[in-house]
């Protein structure tokens, strides 16, 4: 098990700084995650990892040890491709074996290990075919293995399930879960799909722009987002987009459909500020219109009303959206949705807590 | 310079056989090549622009540089037109004897069109096979002039005859690239046939197709043999050739050589513009499902027909070779009137010709060693790494498609004389790398579509698991590309069997003959010269195909996949 340390990374690639001055401590035997969208440097964080790419600043540094200047070969990394990268003239058992055969594992040992990794992915059966007499989700498995088999110091997968179908997808999180829980390896996972993030990882550190945006555990970052963009970006959120006007127990925004109440707040807002009250829809609750309110503002609950402009039905849950007063659209989610609350056009009433309310600066959204 | 290294991902040992590939090129290319350009700007007085101006203001030059484009020009087309159904038909359709066709198909290659010019000659003289056989069938009742007047048709012919296989190579095993799915998708879209060909499948196989045109047309341009043999004077090439003789170093013929290279030089540029720099990189090839269909009983048919036509009309110049060869009585008749293989006899038991032989397997052997190993290590430099100067070692690498061989052998005997590498003492190891030089962008170019077909991807998953950089180029990448290596290595291999210009100029004494000059040399001979220079030819188009053979062999049975990445 290996740590690793990003030293204020920089890596330019062509016109853009693709990888902005990045310090980030991976602990050992971490499941951690880069998320972010497409572009935002994640694979190129995970590329100086394996020693593709050599920062321009800085330094890689595993458990104290600097692989800054470290070629790929020499790092003990184990990678899992985004297009897999089997070797096409290759059958499975050789693609396997290759690592062992480059760190002179003896035969027996090695036929002992390749069978050991096809196992662990359950791919026995195939040993002897080609890469492409393989379906998506078997080579997947394989390029598992191969990155597995050498008991690298550090895993490394770029989007590994980006190739799947939906299904395959989620049954592959909790495979490739179980395999980090049975050999406790420090695995370094890149993915643009929040989901698979925040169902898998111990932390995650999202990325925007080559930079860092934040880091914590799937919990810290789903319900403290530290900015607009990360509120938005895991889970989604509704932004109102407002004025801070005092700050005390509760923090009171002035917004188009008037004061909010809020519990959390980034740090260092001043009064007068412009922010963005983030509330997840789930936060959202529907009530009739006409139910008189019976909680008095001040303990903390926000009331307000609107028009259904749309509704999803998803099974586990139903999508609302809807349209307040001033034009202003929020979504809402209902779990469970045993019987419909409200049809199209209708108005209702809405209530969330101050304390499901994050106070976040207000920033440009977007890539 | 360890930062300057690391800006461009470079290691020492990289950084090292940079170096040599610069010394190299600037030994064996600029210096030559410096000296025959100072010839052509530097009069006794210094510089200066007289001979070009001389060259753009005489009516009579810029009509044989004319000449030379239309040449080019029309020999790409030509050759464009026959090639492509062949390689649809070849790629695209799986039937039985396939591997033949396409075997069949490469054997005009095997003879140089300047031996194929003396058959054609033969055939298509005024009292030659062809008249005599419309005179006797009274079709005609004048022998037509075939050759007379402008021969250009007839060396555009010969030519198209000679470089289609070329093409065809390229054609095909750029259509084989392309990815089905994107062929399928624009199906989706509701395009088909023509339709279906014009938008998705020849944009993507631009790359391959201006690959294999742009070698056409240099080669159109600059061929010096077919249009001596049909004495069509009027061309660049031999206007240099015949400047460069004249050993009093005629600064025009410098001047020429500079206006062929600028000429090239353009059209290298307009085809890398045509190709949009547009990435048709293509991943996850390993598990792309095969667009190869069997062909239906009537496809079939015209398949054969197609392929078994145009062979028949491109072996006419070999037909004619050989009926020369074995003839000892050829006047006034379709077909000779009495046959004999004596001239057979006389290669083996001639000094000369027996020895050009050795001396040209020796010779292409070592240059075709040179050009893998230059080839592979160049072309990975161009597709996989930030070299310093790539777009000059690029140009310099596909230079010698511009190069006239004239021109460089002649910049060898000029620049090298007096040195250990002297032409006129032992031109050995300047014919191999004049051999070896002349056909490096074949090589190049073939590697480097492997590199750019085979995802990198392969290659770092291979460094990620131990692999040193030279050990995940030797085990995934080489065997992955090994196909278009083996295709780059047998046309260097066959193209320096039939070297001419670099042939003619650098093998100064009898003993280093090559075969090409000895069968010039065979052919100035007026009693039994052509018979024998003929009966030459033959044995050599026999080696060239033995060794065509030899390459499919080794492949099993899949001769047709030699040629795609």
């Amino acid at each position: 098990m290996v740590s690793v340390k990003f030293a204020s990374v920089t890596k330019v690639l062509g016109q853009s700084r693709a990888i902005d001055n990045l310090t980030l401590d991976i602990g050992a035997g971490e499941l951690f995650f880069l998320l972010g969208p497409s572009g935002c440097g994640k694979t190129t964080a995970l590329r100086l990892v394996a020693g593709f790419y050599t920062p321009d600043e800085g330094q890689i540094v595993f458990d104290g040890r600097d692989q800054t200047r470290v070629p790929p070969h020499k790092r003990n990394t184990g990678m899992v491709f985004q297009n897999y990268a089997l070797w096409p003239h290759m059958d499975v058992r050789h693609n396997i074996a290759y690592g062992l055969k480059m760190r002179r594992v003896s035969e027996a040992e090695r036929e002992k290990r390749v069978n050991r990794a096809l196992e662990i992915v359950q791919m026995q059966a195939y040993a002897e075919r080609m890469p492409n007499q393989l379906s998506g989700g078997q080579q997947q498995r394989v390029a598992l293995a191969r990155a597995l088999v050498i008991e690298p110091d550090v895993v490394l997968l770029d989007e590994p399930l980006s190739n799947l179908d939906a299904k395959l997808r989620v049954e592959m999180r909790t495979q490739i879960k179980d395999i980090h829980r049975q050999i406790g390896r420090t695995m370094i996972y890149v993915t643009h799909d929040q989901a698979e993030a925040l169902s898998m990882a111990d932390r995650i550190v999202v990325m925007r722009r080559g930079r860092l945006v934040q880091v914590g555990t799937p919990h810290e970052l789903y319900t403290r987002p530290e900015s607009a963009f990360v509120a938005e970006f895991i889970g989604g959120s509704n932004l109102l987009p407002g004025t801070l006007e005092e700050v005390g127990e509760l923090l009171l925004v002035k917004t188009q459909i008037g004061i909010v109440r809020a519990k959390y707040a980034v740090k260092g807002l001043a009064r007068g500020e412009p922010v963005f009250c983030s509330v997840r829809p789930e936060s959202l609750r529907l009530r009739p219109a006409e139910a008189p309110t019976r909680i008095a503002p001040s303990d903390g609950i926000n009331e307000l009303s609107g028009a259904v402009q749309s509704v999803m039905y998803l099974g586990d849950n139903e999508q609302y959206s809807l349209r307040l007063a001033d034009g202003v659209t929020l979504r809402a989610v209902e779990y469970n949705p045993t019987a419909r609350k409200a049809g199209v056009g209708d108005r209702v009433g809405l209530q969330f807590d101050a304390r499901d309310v994050v106070v976040l600066r207000q920033e440009e959204l977007g890539d | 310079m360890t930062s300057w290294l690391r800006r461009y991902d470079l290691n020492r040992a990289n950084a090292a056989v940079l170096i040599f590939l610069w010394l190299f090129f600037i030994v064996f290319m600029l210096y030559p090549l410096g000296y025959v350009f100072s010839n052509a700007f530097f009069t006794s007085e210094g510089f200066s622009l007289v001979f070009m101006k001389l060259m753009f203001s005489s009516p009579n030059y810029t009509a044989i540089l004319a000449n030379s484009v239309n040449l080019g020009l029309a020999v790409t087309l030509f050759t464009t037109l026959l090639s492509l159904p062949l390689a649809f038909l070849l790629v695209r359709y799986n039937f039985p004897g396939r591997g033949l066709l396409n075997g069949l198909i490469l054997i005009p290659m095997v003879l140089p069109p300047f031996v194929g010019a003396i058959g054609m000659r033969q055939l298509l003289a005024r009292f030659g096979s062809v008249n005599l056989l419309l005179l006797e069938t009274g079709v005609i009742n004048q022998p037509i002039d075939w050759l007379g007047g402008g021969s250009f048709w007839s060396v555009v012919i010969l030519e198209v005859l000679h470089l289609y296989p070329i093409m065809y190579l390229n054609l095909a095993a750029a259509l084989a690239n392309v990815d089905p799915s994107l062929e399928e998708a624009a199906k989706n879209m509701g395009a088909s046939g023509f339709k279906l060909f014009r938008t998705v499948t020849f944009p993507l196989m631009l790359p391959g197709y201006f690959a294999g045109a742009v070698i056409v047309f240099i080669w159109a341009f600059t061929d010096l043999g077919t249009p001596l043999v049909f004495e069509y004077r009027e061309v660049i090439a031999v206007q240099i050739f015949n400047m460069v003789t004249d050993l009093h170093q005629n600064p025009m013929g410098y001047t020429f050589v500079v206006a062929v290279i600028a000429l090239t030089l353009f059209f290298f540029y307009l085809s890398k513009r045509l190709m949009g720099g547009g990435r048709y990189e293509m991943l996850g090839r390993g598990h792309v499902t095969s667009a190869v269909r069997p062909a239906s009983a009537s496809l079939t048919v015209i398949a054969y027909a197609v392929v078994l036509g145009i062979s028949a009309l491109a072996l006419n110049p070999h037909l004619g070779v050989f009926l020369t060869s074995v003839t000892s009585r050829w006047f006034f008749s379709v077909l000779p009137s009495e046959y004999t293989l004596r001239f057979y006899q006389d290669v083996f038991s001639h000094d000369l010709t027996l020895l050009s032989i050795k001396n040209s397997l020796l010779l292409s052997t070592l240059s075709t060693i040179v050009d893998v190993v230059l080839g592979v290590t160049i072309a990975y430099f161009l597709a996989r790494k930030r070299t310093p100067g790539r777009d000059v070692l690029d140009a310099l690498a596909m230079l010698p498609l511009a190069l006239p061989g004239l021109v460089l052998a002649f910049g060898y005997v000029a620049a090298f004389s007096a040195t250990p590498l002297d032409a006129r003492i032992n031109p050995v190891p300047l014919l191999v790398i004049a051999y070896a030089v002349r056909r490096l962008p074949y090589m190049v170019r073939a590697a480097y579509a492997g590199f750019q077909q085979t995802s990198v991807a392969l290659e770092e998953a291979a460094m990620n698991l131990g692999a040193s950089p030279i050990k995940a180029l030797y085990q995934i990448t080489l065997p992955l590309v090994f196909a278009n290596l083996i295709a780059g290595a047998v046309l260097c291999f066959s193209f320096a069997m039939l070297e001419v210009s670099d042939s003619l100029i650098l093998a100064l004494k009898e003993p280093y003959y090559p075969i090409t000059k000895a069968i010039y040399s065979l052919l100035g001979r007026i009693a039994d010269g052509p018979y024998i220079a003929s009966a030459m030819g033959m044995l050599g188009l026999l080696l060239l195909a033995g060794s065509l053979f030899i390459a499919g062999r080794f492949f099993g049975r899949r001769m047709g996949e030699l040629f795609r990445a």
